[in-house]
């Protein structure tokens, strides 16, 4: 995906700043300030669908505060004033005002209807109707670049909406499968219900050891469940589809095991 | 133009959505008048009944149109998508974008 470099071709001085910023303040309450700093990719449905929290307030998409986002969208009408050129862009999932005040050496002229366009900007409630306040838009020269951005944007919404440790994040049902709803058809006396509690249990206990830095040691696991998963074999067996799944994983040795949430 | 909501198929999809409007984006394997003959992102074999402005000037092009009941795809607006494009990663999106109604 060399094309990323692509996003930084766009120079100008309001990315930049952006960036600046995200280094001063990375060493308190960091990931709070990355997820909101970074630049979100989205569809145009996304921003439509988007919450204001207050009249003149921020965005929200999936909860989160919504700041610089970028999409990847068609241009289906030009309207090119002295100082502001707007552009009606589509991306198959709505349609949406993108404004773009150029900068003096800035030439727009390569963007023309029928052209697909990356777009980097801020959303804008203008008499409530949503629009795009353009920080830089570029043509679209290799067309993978839509299939990634839009495999980008499930990525995000999926890392930003599954629970913290659980849920396959997709819109429809999966969530209610519980935290490992992917490792069914363990142990064939005990039902999936079973199997994603003990690993619940499990992963639980990790969590709040003393050593979950360093991993805890399989053998004080076992201990600790034997008697109520019914034997060792039946705690090993539930571990070994955690390692499996991604739920836990070996640290130091195979019998140090970490939880990967 | 106005299409703002269009989903991304394949030729699997197309039965499921006749009458309806959609994007679609395959290689051409030959073009007669007006008539296009495409391979789908999923290897399926399209007809497409093409815009009699459009040129398509690349191998790969984005087709949007209308699904007719022959499962054949009447064109309305079209864009060259080079020579150089990933059918396969671009059939996996095809198919990811339709569990994800939220988000398109």
């Amino acid at each position: 995906m060399s094309n990323y470099n692509n996003r930084s071709s766009f120079g100008n001085a309001s990315q930049g700043q952006g960036f600046v910023q995200d280094s001063f303040s990375s060493d308190a309450g960091a990931p709070k300030k990355i997820t909101n700093h970074s630049l979100r990719p989205v569809t145009i449905k996304q921003l439509q669908n988007a919450v204001q929290t207050q009249a003149d307030g921020d965005f929200k998409i999936d909860g989160q505060d919504l700041h610089q986002f970028t999409f990847i969208a068609a241009v289906r009408g030009v309207n090119r004033q002295s100082t502001h050129h707007t552009f009606s862009v589509e991306d198959g999932t709505g349609v949406i005002d993108a404004r773009r005040y150029p900068s003096e050496e800035e030439d727009l002229s390569a963007i023309i209807e029928g052209s697909y366009v990356r777009v980097v900007g801020l959303l804008k409630n203008m008499n409530d109707r949503f629009m795009v306040a353009v920080h830089g838009i570029r043509p679209i020269l290799d067309m993978n670049e839509l299939t990634y951005h839009n495999l980008e944007v499930i990525y995000a919404h999926v890392s930003l909406t599954r629970s913290k440790h659980g849920g396959m994040g997709m819109d429809t049902g999966s969530t209610a499968h519980g935290a490992f709803g992917t490792s069914y058809g363990g142990s064939s006396s005990s039902g999936p219900g079973q199997m994603a509690e003990r690993q619940e249990q499990i992963a639980e206990m990790i969590r709040n050891h003393p050593a979950k830095e360093t991993g805890v040691h399989r053998q004080e696991i076992v201990a600790r469940f034997q008697q109520s998963f019914g034997g060792a074999n039946a705690v090993n067996s539930v571990i070994s589809h955690m390692i499996e799944d991604g739920f836990v994983y070996p640290a130091e040795d195979e019998d140090h095991l970490m939880s990967a949430y | 133009m106005s299409v703002p909501n269009t989903a991304r198929v394949n030729s699997a999809m197309l039965s499921g959505m006749v009458g309806q409007t959609v994007r679609f984006v395959g290689k051409i394997i030959e073009q007669n008048g007006t008539r296009a003959l495409m391979t789908a992102s999923d290897k399926g074999r399209v007809d497409v009944h093409m815009n009699e402005n459009s040129q398509y000037g690349t191998q790969f092009v984005e087709v949007i149109g209308s699904v007719n009941s022959d499962l054949s795809i009447t064109e309305l607006a079209s864009t060259n998508f080079g020579n150089n494009f990933d059918l396969d990663t671009y059939d996996e999106l095809a198919k990811k974008m339709q569990m994800f109604p939220k988000l398109f």
